[in-house]
């Protein structure tokens, strides 16, 4: 068998892998979508490897390369189906994703003319620190795009760390051509380049070894690479450092605020500080953890996150869970890269671009909205938008159903945080969690009610 | 003991002794009763995983065949997330635990009692066997559907296919003296041990 001969027989071989695919659920919209869109580029795949001659190494490398791809999306996707997350907590995200990840560039488009939105796959995988979204390569020319999202494995249900993916997701939006530039641009001319240590690779490279100024616990990781890896001053920047990587790590975590709110702050402190406790290690394409929570308490706070007021005795926990934040911030200024001037600018800029998206932006929250949520989370209620009430009417008592439907999953996952940060021993984060996700569930219901109403058929 | 009807639970609800949320229509506010609807999960019980139920699987009190226990309680049942809007096929002779959309809290002077609703009654559709939900219940309740027709069912998350009915307690449980139940604080349902408490009764044990 020549390589042609191989190649077209991988190609039948993964034919019948999508197929097994089938053998699964995949949530709402079911396998259709992704089983024709993969088939479609299976086709097209094998038609080139038809159209190649025997002896055509570099064709058939490339041609390689692109079966290998899709066999891997296909796998990907295989292990995303039904059981494997928190469905009704993918369901809002899909939204957004389908909101904020369509390609407006795209030459393809439906029988209206409108782009094909993207295709949303999650799947439950890895250890702690596998949050990510795997974007649709560009190697094949496709109909829609396919994000495969993954979940730490032990986390799958752990819906009040998901947010996080707001981080990931702006990752995905800047994958998108027609969004990169004009994103890079908000980061460089409002963030980086009016930064006091940014603004090149030497004043990156002096901030980080002004052995006066540096904190110790920054000092004593740059002597371990400066030791492991014989990186210092003079190289940290072209042999260490993708500040490239960086800056789109301080964007996406700005996206992941705007886009979650408080709660993607909250998963970012536990989650960033559960890896790298100190904060202060430097990574190759993650700026230190220290840093980007700094920033990110100081955005929440510019956004008035933290200043909302409640009854006093939902105070006492909304306190408790601002102080549980702040604790987390590097009180050295050294880790303070940015102005408040400067991350006030930079949310005006990206809260205009996600505005443009459906859903993308979190509302900002209101005591309204919020605290019936918090007392329901205490109580070991789920969260939702919902009250029972007796009304008089014609001097009778009368059973009435009360709905908040402006109740966004997001803000269940914020009242969820809070509610965890009160210091009620019989109800912990695991309790929370799993009341968000079922209000999460029951507040999907609500809707789904409401627009039956709306329509006039209940 | 007497039954509490319609403006009696609608108090209670207001007044929070009593939770059932949410209630997302009002028609499932009944005379004297709530309609409960169903979730989005559903557990069957594993045909090929066991040759019959037997109380002397659940004894273990030596803690001897601790990976046996675990290794059939994880594959007594297969889970089935069924989204809003799919469709759950009970077919005839079936047993399938599903948990209701409702959270349920039952003060300590109340008892439920989970009973189908007529209408799927009358289409083969059993819905609960343990139909009673003690004083100081919170959770889910699990309902118990079985296909009691010779055709398929479809089911659909969302579905009001049970009610339950309130009735006060004369004497009230006191919070210290209710017994934590197996399933209280349940967010899906789950096999039970039904063995727990009668180890006594059952010849494996005896000769340890």
């Amino acid at each position: 068998m020549d390589a042609r001969e191989f190649l077209l027989n991988e190609c039948a071989n993964l034919n019948t892998v999508l197929e097994e695919t089938l053998r699964y659920e995949y949530g709402v919209e079911g396998s259709r979508i992704f089983f024709e869109e993969c088939l479609n580029r299976l086709e097209l795949i094998e038609q080139l490897i038809n159209a190649a001659s025997p002896t055509s190494s570099t064709a058939l490398s490339e041609y390689f390369y692109k079966l290998e791809e899709l066999s891997s999306l296909i796998s990907r996707i295989e292990r995303s189906s039904l059981k494997e997350y928190s469905w009704p907590f993918l369901e809002e995200f899909k939204e957004i994703s389908l909101s904020a990840c369509t390609d407006p560039n795209t030459t393809q488009v439906d029988e209206n003319g409108n782009p094909y939105p993207p295709q949303v796959h999650v799947l439950a995988e890895g250890g702690l620190s596998s949050y990510l979204i795997h974007v649709d390569g560009r190697r094949i020319p496709s109909k829609r795009r396919i994000l495969t999202i993954f979940f730490p494995r032990t986390l799958k249900h752990y819906v009040l760390l998901h947010p996080i993916l707001g981080h990931e997701m702006g990752h995905a939006i800047f994958s998108i051509a027609a969004y990169e530039g004009l994103l890079d641009k908000v980061v460089e001319e409002y963030l980086i380049q009016k930064s006091r240590f940014f603004t090149s690779e030497s004043s990156i490279a002096e901030w980080l070894y002004t052995t006066s100024v540096t904190p110790k616990s920054v000092s004593i990781f740059l002597s371990v690479i400066e030791a492991e890896l014989e990186i210092d001053q003079s190289n940290v920047m072209t042999d260490y450092i993708d500040f490239v990587a960086w800056k789109e790590e301080f964007l996406c975590d700005f996206i992941g605020l705007l886009m979650f709110g408080p709660s993607f702050l909250a998963a970012q402190c536990d989650l960033l500080y559960s890896i790298d406790s100190t904060g202060s290690e430097i990574g190759n394409y993650h700026p230190p953890t220290a840093c980007r929570v700094n920033t990110m308490i100081a955005a929440a706070q510019i956004l008035g996150y933290d200043t909302l007021k409640f009854d006093t005795d939902i105070q006492i926990a909304v306190d408790a869970f601002w102080k549980s934040i702040l604790e987390k911030k590097q009180l050295d200024s050294w880790f303070d890269v940015f102005t408040n001037d400067q991350i006030q600018t930079t949310l005006t800029k990206l809260s205009a671009f996600l505005s443009t998206h459906k859903k993308a932006l979190y509302p900002q929250p209101t005591t309204e909205r919020i605290q019936p949520l918090i007392k329901q989370v205490l109580k070991k209620i789920p969260p939702v938008g919902y009250e029972f009430k007796l009304k008089t009417v014609d001097g009778e008592l009368t059973p009435d159903l009360a709905f908040d439907y402006s109740v966004d999953f997001r803000d269940i996952l914020f009242a969820g945080w809070i509610a965890a940060s009160a210091g009620d021993p019989s109800l912990n984060f695991e309790d929370a969690n799993k009341l968000c996700e079922y209000g999460i569930l029951q507040q999907r219901a609500i809707k789904m009610m409401n627009a039956e109403v709306n329509k006039g058929a209940v | 003991m007497s039954a509490l009807s319609k403006i009696d639970i609608a108090k209670r609800l207001d007044d929070k002794s009593l939770t059932v949320s949410p209630l997302i229509n009002m028609n499932q506010l009944g005379e004297s009763s709530i309609d409960l609807r169903m979730g989005t999960v559903v557990m069957l019980a594993r045909a090929g995983a066991q040759s019959h139920v037997d109380p002397a699987a659940y004894v273990n009190r030596d803690n001897t065949n601790k990976h046996e226990l675990k290794r059939k309680k994880q594959q007594k049942h297969e889970r089935f997330d069924i989204p809003f809007t799919h469709p759950f096929l009970l077919h005839p002779g079936t047993l399938a635990l599903v948990p209701t959309l409702e959270w349920v809290k039952i003060p300590q002077d109340i008892q439920a009692i989970v009973t189908a609703r007529s209408s799927w009654a009358r289409e083969g559709l059993n819905i609960a066997t343990a139909t009673i939900v003690n004083p100081g219940y919170c959770g889910i309740i699990t309902l118990e559907l079985a296909n009691f027709g010779e055709i398929p069912i479809t089911l659909y998350p969302g579905l009001r296919l049970a009610q339950m009915a309130f009735y006060d307690i004369a004497t009230p449980a006191k919070i210290t003296n209710i017994k934590t139940s197996q399933f209280n604080g349940k967010f899906e349902p789950s096999a039970g041990d039904i063995a727990d408490g009668d180890y006594c009764f059952i010849p494996e044990h005896q000769k340890k």
